[in-house]
């Protein structure tokens, strides 16, 4: 049975391998996503595990809720005395840890792809992961040492002039006296990183009489756990006090949760997608030949096997190569794994990782998922091959029996159709969290796809002969022939189809959901924001304060406002971001969209406890104007802020507005993440721009200033470098059906050997021969791409109806779609080459006596 | 017998629609090699319906493959029309097998998803010609078959088939139409009017027919009878019965 089973994989190999790769990369794409967050944790373990190796226990301020901001709330540096007098300490010591850029002749040291600019102070040797190759480690004023990467970055040397460190008091000269390896490494995950003595770094990153944690080694005959609890007896509640195991564990668990905790899923999304794919060209694929094997299924029953050997005779060939895919796959995945860091790293989100890393659990699930996944999409064309009479055996030109299905499909293909579209409008429009809803999404697309994947074949008619109309004018006979092919089963050329639709489907919906985005962002900067200049950070990282009042101090300018939005807890409300504005100037930068008689005049009268609330917030809070609600932040300080007015502004100022005055209330640090500059009327405005630029780059080099037409081609352009990621990582899916228009049109060639042998004989050059593949090849492709701009459009069209609070509108980007097209014509002719040159050198005497 | 022994052949082999010389084909090499073709040398005059017979292994099929132009001999020269065909590359001869041969197959070869009159157009819409819509319909009704030229493949018995395919043969006017077994797979009444038809076709027409078949009654519709024996002519007949042609194929088991 086994035998007979590899014995036919091997006499159709190329068919075997054009049917595994749809399964490979699927599986590849699992495998790669496990292998790659793996690596990207276990970089993480291995940089915490480094900077704790030498210490005990760790103390850090309890926060109240996890932010994506990096800045450690501080504690008092006399948290450092009362460690140091516990009893077993042998060596206690705080650690300012900040960010700041190094800034080498003027220009800032880039870190690699999104990894921060780490500050942190020097701690003593006994307790110091940094080992100096160069030179030495900072122990006096203004001395610093950097990461041999970084030294590397700018090829630095001890001693070199020219460099400073960009702080929050401005960019600051400082000697170059050492270069360390951080542990046994010499980067850490491409961040520049700097080391300083603890008195600078207090002064330069506003951290005066406080510090950011407190490092302690115990005595000999104490454990950690030990010191941990007797430290832990001597401090407030509100200090964290784990042991350096623990805190290594927790921090890397932290940023591992910010980064593979998204990457993962959503990477195994796309790997679900490839898969979904893949599927459709294993059912398709196990179809065709089943039906070309009618013959040889009627001679195995006259033979006397009974169904069940049918069935597993095509199941098996299934599992086999569901194995050997899976297995395969799992390798590719090592390459995918690297090829996605890299895809990263291309768009600026450079991720640190190690070695390889292949757990059991990469390798059972990815098996697992590519062997399931295989015989499930091979069970329907394996019934059918059951149903086939022996009396098949000696009938010329016997067909597969109709499926037991056959009969209701129709109607539960729009079954699934109209239940995916109504899980799809729930999704959207029901109060659901994000996770259930982007499940429920999933679900109703797949439901939809599938749905009009089965009811293709009822729609390849006319669609052919549209698609193939200009071809059939402009080529005439070999259009017209490879038009009546791609008709002459259209469940198969449907199935073919559908597998593209998919991919070219998301492809759309992501092009038009991207268009919304940006169309979103730049019509609210156009809205609400009257000044001329913007001033971030390139993630929108809080930077110095003083950043306004080197600002302000420009001659030109009228008006600058500020912004600090940190993630704050409101009660009602729950997380919520709240903007703080300068009151006084808010009129005159801002234009708020108010609702319910709000106006103006609100802002002077936001006072410390006044706050002005967004419509969304009101809706899903119940608060009104009038209404009194909390503030809590993530250092735990809380008060009481009173509902003033409604406006509403979904992408810019979501959430809540309050003043400044109340944000010091509150304990909120002082850097803002965007400033907004008002040029006075009639200044020069390039003159204006050129002068702040200068300023601030000089003293905040991480600080960018953009006219607003810059930040919003910038905004686009990180939407369109997502975009980028998005679609490269949907091709692997595009990929995958391309591979199945190759396999059926390999498969369609091998059953009209006789036909080309004909056609051959009496005149047809092969070029014509390869043109006839061509046009069959474009004309499935392109009614796989129409079918997924439909599909896609509907989509995007329900989901910006569902986020129209959001502010997100639907466009038609004509042009984009245009383009879809054209590249699935062009996918057409790439998916058609090798089938082509396999149909025009036949032999056409051999064809013609093809049995 | 003597007249009956291959004819003498002339020199100016422009005028015949097909000429061999001195044809061989060998398949393998060393120990293994087989000689399919012996050195045969055949001229089909314009305007003659001949039939070729022999033997399964005899090589008549590997014959007519050579003859037109779908195989390649081992040695030997094939014209057609005047034409030196074993030295052309594929195109050209593509192109010539386009503009020169037409074929009748055992197994009728028509597109299924084609009407049968986009089948019987389909050399002309190939060669991207203009259709002679006059010749056509007397194509169509002389094969009888004008109530059903909108109809699939599917939807025509095996003869109503072959007549399709006989009249996709004749729609180039062709300098030959190579038939090869084309009763082979029709019952005997249907066979008889194929067989009138390709008799009609060389009277009315002046069509070249060069017919491979082991059906005696087949080549009894000939003008003249070819016989092959392990590659080589034996013997070459004008007319013959149909129990004349059994005959000779009787002595030539024997021998």
């Amino acid at each position: 049975m086994i035998r007979l089973v590899l014995r036919g994989l091997m006499a159709r190999k190329l068919r075997t391998v054009l049917t595994s790769i749809a399964i490979v990369l699927g599986v590849a794409m699992v495998a790669g996503t496990f292998i790659l967050t793996d690596q990207i944790n276990a970089a993480f373990d291995d940089i915490f595990e480094t900077g704790n190796s030498k210490i005990d226990v760790v103390v850090s301020r309890q926060t109240e809720f996890d932010t994506f901001e990096d800045a450690l709330p501080p504690l008092p540096q006399s948290a450092i005395q009362q460690v140091a007098q516990v009893d077993g300490v042998e060596h206690a010591e705080g650690q300012i840890q900040a960010t700041g850029q190094l800034v080498v002749d003027g220009d800032i040291v880039e870190s690699e792809g999104g990894a921060p600019a780490i500050v942190v102070s020097n701690v003593d040797e006994s307790i110091n992961p940094n080992v100096p190759l160069e030179g030495r480690l900072p122990e006096n004023p203004d001395e610093i040492a950097v990461i041999k990467d970084t030294a590397d970055k700018k090829d630095l040397t001890v001693g070199q002039s020219g460099i400073a460190l960009a702080t929050d008091e401005g960019t600051k000269p400082v000697k170059l006296i050492g270069i360390f390896r951080y542990g046994d490494v010499e980067s850490i995950g491409g961040a520049t990183v700097v080391l300083t003595t603890f008195a600078d770094a207090q002064r330069w990153f506003e951290r005066e009489g406080e510090t950011s944690v407190v490092f302690a080694k115990a005595q000999d005959g104490v454990s950690s756990t030990q010191l941990r609890d007797r430290i832990r007896a001597a401090l407030p509640d509100t200090d964290k006090v784990e042991t350096a195991t623990e805190n290594a564990e927790s921090q890397s668990e932290d940023i591992a949760d910010e980064i593979t905790g998204f990457l993962g899923p959503a990477l195994l999304a796309f790997a679900g997608v490839a898969l979904f794919v893949g599927a459709f060209i294993i059912f398709n694929t196990f179809s065709i030949t089943v039906a070309q094997r009618v013959r040889e299924f009627g001679m195995t029953r006259t033979l006397g096997a009974t169904r069940g050997q049918v069935l597993r005779n095509v199941i098996g060939e299934a599992l086999v190569i569901g194995i050997l895919a899976s297995i395969i796959g799992l390798l590719v995945g090592i390459g995918i794994a690297r090829g996605i860091q890299a895809l990263f790293d291309a768009v600026g989100f450079g991720l640190p990782a190690t070695g390889i890393q292949i757990k059991p659990r990469t390798v059972i699930v990815a098996l697992l998922i590519g062997v399931v996944v295989t015989v499930l999409a091979s069970i329907g064309p394996a019934l059918r091959a059951t149903r086939v009479p022996p009396i098949a055996a000696v009938q010329e030109g016997a067909v597969l029996p109709r499926g037991r299905l056959s009969r209701i499909s129709p109607y539960l293909a729009v079954l699934l159709l109209v239940a995916g579209i109504l899980l799809f409008v729930y999704a959207l429009f029901s109060d659901l969290g994000a996770t259930e809803a982007l499940l429920l999404l999933a679900i109703g697309a797949i439901l939809v796809f599938l749905g009009v994947g089965m009811l293709a074949r009822f729609i390849v008619r006319p669609l052919a002969k549209v698609i193939g109309a200009p071809i059939e004018a402009a080529a005439g006979t070999t259009g017209h022939i490879a038009r009546a092919n791609a008709t002459r089963n259209p469940a198969r050329t449907a199935a073919t189809a559908a597998a593209l639709m998919i991919g070219v489907g998301l492809v759309t919906f992501v092009a038009i959901f991207a268009q919304g985005l940006k169309d979103s962002f730049t019509g609210a900067i156009d809205r609400v924001i009257q000044g001329d200049l913007i001033l971030r950070t390139q993630n929108f990282d809080p930077f110095p304060a003083a950043a306004e009042t080197a600002t302000a101090s420009v001659p030109g300018v009228e008006a600058t406002e500020f912004l600090r939005f940190p993630e704050i807890r409101a009660k009602p409300g729950g997380s919520q971001v709240l903007n703080t504005i300068d009151p006084a100037e808010a009129a005159n930068v801002f234009n708020f969209d108010w609702r319910g008689g709000a106006s103006d005049a609100l802002f002077e009268q936001l006072g410390t406890n006044g706050a002005l609330i967004e419509t969304n917030l009101a809706k899903s809070s119940g608060l009104r104007t009038g209404d009194t609600f909390t503030v809590t932040t993530n250092r735990g300080n809380s008060g009481p802020f009173k509902v003033l007015g409604e406006y509403r502004d979904p992408v810019l100022f979501t959430g809540i507005t309050v003043s400044d005055e109340a944000a010091d209330r509150l304990d909120i640090p002082p850097d803002p993440s965007v400033g907004v500059v008002k040029f006075e009327p009639g200044a020069d405005a390039n003159a204006v721009q050129r002068e702040v630029s200068d300023r601030i780059e000089q003293q905040f080099p991480i600080v960018e200033v953009q006219s607003n037409a810059e930040f919003k081609e910038d905004w686009e352009s990180q939407i369109d470098q997502l975009l980028s990621l998005l679609y490269a990582l949907l091709g692997i899916s595009l990929i995958i059906s391309l591979f199945g228009i190759v396999n059926a049109l390999v498969l369609s060639i091998y059953e009209r050997t006789r036909e080309i042998g004909m056609l051959r004989a009496i005149g047809t050059t092969r070029r014509q021969m390869r043109a006839i593949v061509r046009y069959e090849s474009i004309i499935t492709a392109v009614i796989g791409g129409v079918l997924g701009i439909v599909i896609g459009v509907l989509f995007a069209w329900i989901l910006t109806r569902g986020l129209e609070d959001q502010g997100i509108g639907f466009s038609f980007p004509i042009l984009t779609l245009i383009i879809f097209l054209v590249l699935a014509v062009l996918a057409g002719v790439l998916a058609a080459m090798l089938p082509a040159r396999r149909a025009a050198r036949l032999n056409p005497l051999e064809a013609l006596h093809h049995e | 017998m003597n007249e009956n022994t291959p004819q003498p052949l002339q020199d100016g082999r422009q005028g015949f629609a097909v000429s061999a010389r001195e044809v061989t084909k060998r398949y393998g090499t060393g120990d293994a090699a087989v000689d399919a073709l012996r050195g045969v040398s055949v001229d089909f005059p314009k305007g003659q319906f001949a039939a070729v017979m022999g033997p399964s292994g005899s090589g008549k099929s590997t014959l007519m493959n050579i003859l037109a132009g779908l195989d390649a001999p081992t040695s030997g020269s094939v014209m057609i029309d005047g034409t030196e065909i074993t030295t052309l590359k594929d195109k050209p001869l593509t192109l010539l097998r386009r503009e020169k041969v037409g074929f009748v197959f055992q197994f009728f070869n028509l597109l299924p998803m084609l009407t049968a009159e986009e089948n019987l157009e389909l050399p002309m819409t190939i060669a991207g010609h203009k259709i002679d819509r006059a010749w056509e319909q007397s194509l169509v009704s002389a094969v009888g078959l004008s109530d059903r030229v909108r109809h699939r493949p599917s939807e025509l018995s095996g003869g109503q088939q072959q007549r399709v395919a006989l009249a996709r043969g004749l729609i180039s006017r062709p300098a030959v139409l190579f038939a090869d077994e084309p009763t082979g797979n029709l019952d005997s009444s249907t066979s008889e009017e194929m067989l009138k038809l390709l008799r009609r076709s060389v009277d009315e027409y002046g069509q070249t027919i060069v017919m491979v078949t082991h059906d005696g009654r087949a080549a009894a519709a000939a003008d003249r009878v070819v016989f092959l024996l392990d590659g080589e002519i034996v013997e070459d007949h004008g007319h013959l019965e149909a129990d004349e042609v059994y005959d000779v194929v009787k002595g030539l088991e024997q021998a």
